[in-house]
């Protein structure tokens, strides 16, 4: 699966990265690189009791009873920006509040 | 020019729980910020999602309720999008193996009857909060709500009128109720509501398909209606202004003022729709149970429809009625209490329906929360069906009482004198006194006239301040009369 630069801006824009035209290329060439790897595991031939293994039957789940999470201060401590209540970000138009 | 509207609804419910969909923290509205969350719900590095089985159980109960066919195997998947309330930069969300999928759900309107196909029932998380600070350029955000647990019940676009929205809006939020999964409280925003809205118009032999609106911002019944009606007004307007030109746009989102109520245009993520779902590799995929399916399925009541249906036969109720009572369960429940007490189905309904419901109203409370003991109200409605205190009196001077001290009305219709006067010495001498004081209805009367009568029974009832039985006064005077 060939990855084209035009592809790489379109989620990098998903992704609200900024990058210029020449960083595209390169990192479409790298990113191209990477798939053509991970696509050799395609290669492995798998019988039909191999799918997936013990995936399916891990069914991972909890009871509904609450813990303490986080103080505050420390939920904040490494926000980039914080009040001591909130976490503060730059204004968003795009979409409005709920 | 024909128009036909059409109108799909998608309808966040807030689930119920102790705990978050995927962590432990706490579920719990208007708790100071950021004070219930964790490195899961706040998407830190290293963290592990792991599901709430519970929340589990109350989604695929809501599935079974709607009749949702629940897959044998389910799955979580993140839909991704960047935006500050979604602190992992995707939010855990089911794409194609949802809890439930068709299934419906059956409004009353004026017209009757309708069944609303539904497409499908999914588990996600909730958001964060955003507080826009005008003036500062910031934003601040609240992770509590992050990672609550929400079910998505999305409608085939069958709704065809705003009255039939708002129906379906007040049928989900009962279905929820009765299924004891949500609140379904709209203004503290666990139950939300995203109708999309477009026409087919068909004029001069050609087909013209509207853009579909998504209408956000509403937070109650009412405003989904009003919403709706201006919306659908507004595409036609469009329509009759710019023509065939109304389909260059496919999709767009519009917000709902409540204040002015109208819808207005908001803006747009760029790419909005391009999610890149894909499974989430830290959830291992469900295997649904026969064992779960039927826990669910035991958790799943008599339904509205059914119940409505049952009213209608067991205690001869009209549609209508039957299915205000209902709307809410605890009402419903009253109402049956009030049957088990003794009174009759119809005068109960009646009562519930309209005085008790006044004083719940004036209350700002429910029927049930009213602190009116179902059998007292039973004994009230008794008095007045066998005829022992005017129906005036039991609602203007003993309801009001009963209401407020707890007190039998018995009691109280005795302690104020309020019972019918049945004493047939006393009732004799008034109606002579009648007779003797409006000698031209007394002839009248005797010469035929029927109506005459109901001069002399008013004569009586002002004399007694409208305590005497009417029908005791009636046979005296007609005994009376018909003497000489
Ligand atoms: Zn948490």
């Amino acid at each position: 699966m060939p990855i084209e630069p035009d592809e790489v801006r379109h989620v990098a824009e998903l992704s609200r990265l900024e990058m210029t035209p020449e960083e595209a290329d390169s990192l479409a060439d790298d990113l191209q690189k990477i798939v053509s790897y991970i696509d050799r595991l395609q290669e492995v031939e798998l019988g039909p009791d191999d799918e997936a293994l013990t995936y399916f039957d891990a069914d991972v789940h909890r009871e509904d009873r609450t813990a303490s999470g986080l103080e505050r201060a420390d939920a904040l401590w490494n926000a980039p920006d914080a009040d001591g209540e909130f976490f503060l970000v730059p204004k968003i138009l795009a979409k409005d509040e709920e | 020019m024909k128009v036909v509207v059409l109108i799909g609804m998608e309808v966040h419910v807030q689930l119920r729980t102790q705990s978050k969909m995927f962590c432990r923290c706490q579920v719990r509205f208007g708790a100071p910020p950021n004070s219930l969350v964790c490195p899961v719900c706040l998407g830190l590095p290293g963290s592990l999602p792991v599901p709430n089985r519970e929340a589990l159980l109350k989604a695929l109960t809501a599935a079974l309720a709607f009749g949702c066919t629940p897959p044998a195997v389910t799955k979580f998947d993140r839909k991704n999008y960047y935006y500050p309330d979604l602190p992992k930069g995707y939010q855990i969300s089911q794409y194609d193996q949802p809890l439930g999928k068709g299934g419906t759900l059956e409004i009353v309107t004026q017209e009757g009857v309708k069944v609303v196909r539904l497409r499908r029932l999914h588990l996600e998380e909730d958001t964060g909060k955003n507080l826009h600070d005008e003036g500062t350029g910031r934003s601040r955000v609240d992770y509590n709500r992050a990672g609550t647990p929400l079910v998505e019940i999305v409608s085939e676009p069958d709704l065809a009128s705003p009255e039939e929205t708002r129906a379906y809006l007040t049928a989900l939020r009962t279905l929820v109720q009765y299924l004891d999964i949500s609140d379904g409280n709209m203004q503290e925003g666990n139950l939300r509501c995203e109708p999309n809205v477009n026409l087919h118009i068909e004029d001069g032999g050609k087909l013209i398909k509207t853009p579909i609106i998504e209408i956000k911002n509403i937070n109650s019944v009412r405003n989904v209606e009003r919403a709706v009606r201006y919306e659908i007004q507004r595409q036609i307007e469009e329509y009759q202004q710019k023509g065939a030109a109304v389909t260059e746009v496919e999709r767009a989102t519009r917000g709902f003022d409540a204040d002015k109520g109208t819808t207005f245009v908001m803006r747009q993520k760029e790419a909005a729709h391009d999610y890149r779902y894909f499974p989430e590799p830290d959830i291992p995929p469900i295997t649904i149970s026969a064992a779960w399916r039927s826990e669910a399925q035991a958790r799943v009541p008599e339904l509205p429809p059914a119940r409505r249906r049952r009213f209608m036969q067991e205690h001869d109720l009209g549609e209508y009625d039957a299915d205000v009572l209902c709307r809410d369960h605890h009402t419903a429940d009253y109402f049956e209490a009030v049957v088990a007490a003794g009174s009759a189905p119809k005068p109960a309904a009646n009562w519930i329906l309209t005085e008790v419901a006044r004083h719940a109203n004036e209350r700002e409370t429910t029927v049930a929360q009213l602190g009116l003991a179902s059998a007292r109200l039973a004994a009230l409605i008794d008095l007045v069906e066998s005829g022992r205190i005017a129906r005036t009196a039991a609602v203007k001077k003993i309801l009001p009482l009963m209401l407020d001290s707890g007190e039998d009305p018995e009691r109280l219709m005795t302690t104020l004198g309020l019972a019918r006067l049945d004493d047939e010495n006393l009732l004799r001498a008034a109606a002579e006194a009648a007779v003797k004081n409006n000698e031209k209805a007394a002839a009248d009367y005797r010469a035929g006239k029927q109506k005459a009568l109901s001069a002399l029974m008013g004569f009586v009832m002002r004399e007694t301040q409208g305590k005497a039985n009417p029908d005791t006064v009636r046979s005296i005077l007609e005994e009376l009369l018909s003497e000489e």
